[in-house]
This record gives structure tokens, sequence and C-alpha cells, in this order.
């Protein structure tokens, strides 16, 4: 097995991964979108809310506001009081919230809550607790997906050097070098086999061959903030890993 | 009404970049070049803010 | 003004909308009056207040 990262930040990164099946990177993705443990608010206790938005409005967009989350956090984590008192007129943002935890905290300072007018006023307490993707999108820290790495094979015996393939390739993928062709960044092309439609236009049968390889994929993460995108990856193979522990001890139990 | 905290369809946060994307655009800077530095990739979240139509004001005076 | 009038100390729940009343009013200061109706200025329309403990509402 093999890996190599072709881009990697705080909020996304790409891998090349060698040596795995189809179901088990649909695993991991899935893992990633739906089962990893994030905060984000539950429920919100309103003490006055004189704005131009509904209690159920404020509590629902409130919700969705992504929240940082430490390593270690699980479903066992306690809750995290933050609370919000915001007099108008002003934009009530993520800024304004105050959490007793400072490793629960908004992951931006930005986001718009409600905007309240002269004489306004909004005041809740936000209860934020680890949960999982799979039960609601405000607690889903991510996204990930995949594609096959592609295998593109040029028989440069029998080429003429037409350069039909080349002016067909929506990415400019083929290209001319000297008296052959070489493919350059495989892993952008995105299997529309128009080369190879060109390639059997001018000549009697395709030249190329534009093949997915089965087990070498090209894995996207990107974050959402609560946690940096190369955590979720190795958070997700816990949760994997746990699972099938907690499996392995119930089947010698049984 | 306000803009939406996140993308309906993918979920991308975006409600903290829609200042951002205002200012810029009133400045005369093209709406796609914006939507792409602000790392708005999917077509979902493109429209979220191409879409969006801001009446919060409108009914500012308006409290529960 | 409220203040004065008021005839005990249960948690207030109506607010007379009267301009010159006001009047912030608990369920006890409702039963001495018939129907419902400000037991001060006798206003007719009264708005209820939020609950001083909060109210919780889901996120979802």
């Amino acid at each position: 097995m093999k890996v190599r990262f072709l881009s990697d930040s705080e909020t996304s990164c790409t891998a090349v991964i060698e040596g795995i099946s189809a179901p088990f990177a649909n695993a991991l993705r899935r893992v990633i979108m739906t089962e990893i443990p994030v905060y984000a608010g539950k429920d919100i206790i309103i003490y006055e809310n004189s704005g131009p938005l509904f209690d159920e409005v404020i509590a629902h967009r409130i919700g969705l506001v992504p929240l940082t989350t430490p390593k270690d956090s699980s479903e066992d984590s306690k809750s995290v009081i933050i609370s919000v008192d915001v007099a108008g007129p002003s934009m009530v943002t993520s800024a304004d919230f105050v959490s007793e935890d400072p490793d629960v905290v908004p992951t931006s300072d930005g986001f718009p809550i409600v905007k309240l007018g002269k004489g306004q006023r909004l005041k809740c307490n936000i209860e934020g607790v680890v949960g999982y993707g799979k039960d609601h999108t405000r607690w889903q820290p991510g996204l990930a997906s995949y594609k096959n790495y592609p295998s593109i094979v040029i028989d440069t015996v029998q080429c003429n050097l037409c350069g039909s393939c080349i002016k067909a390739c929506p990415r400019a993928l083929i290209q001319k070098d000297g008296d052959v062709l070489t493919v350059v960044d495989a892993g952008s092309c995105m299997f529309c086999r128009a080369c190879e439609e060109a390639c059997a236009q001018s000549n009697e049968k395709s030249l190329i061959s534009v093949t997915p390889l089965k087990d070498v994929f090209i894995f996207m993460v990107e974050s959402y903030g609560a946690m940096p995108a190369k955590d979720l990856l190795s958070t997700a193979l816990m949760v994997i890993e746990n699972k099938a522990r907690a499996l392995d001890q119930n089947l010698s139990g049984a | 009404m306000i803009v939406p905290i996140r993308c309906f369809t993918c979920g991308k946060p975006i409600g903290h970049l829609y200042r951002e994307y205002c200012e810029r655009t009133a400045e005369g800077e093209n709406s796609k070049d914006v939507l792409d530095e602000l790392g708005l990739s999917r077509y979902c979240c493109r429209r979220m803010f191409l879409t969006h139509v801001d009446l919060i004001d409108e009914i500012l005076e308006f409290s529960v | 003004m409220s203040e004065a009038f008021s005839t005990d100390d249960e948690p207030k729940m109506y607010k007379c909308i009267n301009k010159e009343c006001k009047a912030e009013l608990s369920l006890a200061d409702l039963e001495n009056v018939q129907g419902v109706k400000c037991p001060f200025c006798g206003g007719r329309v009264l708005i209820k207040l939020r609950a001083q403990d909060g109210k919780r509402v889901s996120c979802e």
C-alpha cells in the first residue's frame, strides 16, 4: 500500500492511495461524512428575542454554525454552553458567541445569525453537543470523494503523430514531446475518452486506451473547519477500527 | 431573507463569505473571480450567492 | 408604575399594551376581573410575555 499527497492544507487534502479496494474507499468516504464525532448546537435556550426572525429560524441558523472540535472528542464528551447576548442595532455574528470551552468555538467569526434593529435584543444560550453527520448536516465535518486513477496507454509504435487526440482532450493532458506523445498530470483525466474516439476516427482503431486502475484511488477530503482535513482521514480510520473491534469482541462472546 | 449559513446541497459553510462577496462585487469585480477566490468551486455553493436576495433590512422594523 | 399596582409576587405572564398603562400581569391579577381585561386600565388587549426561565428550541 502506498500513499502520496498531492495537496494538503487545513481545509482540504488530496491523496493518491494505492492498494485499496473500491468498497474500502467508499467505507472511508461514508465514515468521514457521517460518523466522525464533532460539536454542533443541539438546543438553544432563548431568554429574549425581539429581532425580526422567529426563535426556530434563529435556532436552526445557530445550529448550522460549525464549531471546532478537540481531537479526542467522543459521544461521551460533555456538552458546552455558548452564550450570546447582543443588543441592536447590529448584526449578530458568530463573533458574539462566548464559549465556556476555548476549544469549542465557531470556526469563523463571520457567520451572520440575525440582523437586529434599534431596541431589539437577542439573548440565548447554545448547548453544543457532540453528534454525527448521519443524524443532521450540522454535525457533518466535511466532504470526501474519490475516483480511480487512470491508466492512459498510447501505442507509440503505431502512432503517426496525427495530433487528433491532443486537440480532442478537453483538459489538454496529452502533449507532443519530440516524436512521442506523453501524458501530463494523468490524475486530472475525467475518463471522457474523447482521445480514444478521435484516435479511432483518424486511424483504423484507437491506439490510445484509457482505463481506470482498479486499486489506485485519488481520494479528496474537504474539511468544514471542525478539524484539519488530514485529521478527518485518521479519525475516520479510527472509527472503522473501533467498529471492527467491537464486532470482534461480540463474535468471540457469541 | 438573510444569507444561509451553509450551502443547501453540499453543506459547506458559506455564510461568513457573503460580506466579502458583496463588498467586492459592489466594487465592480467579476462575480466569477470572487467566487473562485473564496473557494466556492462547486456550482451548488456558487448559486447560493449568485441567486441570493438579501431582504433582512426590509423586515428589520417588524420585531417578533 | 406597574410594580406599584402589582398584587402579588407571582411570575408575570401578560402585559397590557395600553401606552399609558403597560402593566405586567400575573395570572392571579387576571382572576380578579371579569373576562380578559387589564385590572388597572381596563384594556382588553394583552400580550404574552416570554417565560423567565427561557424557551428551549431545538436547532433542527
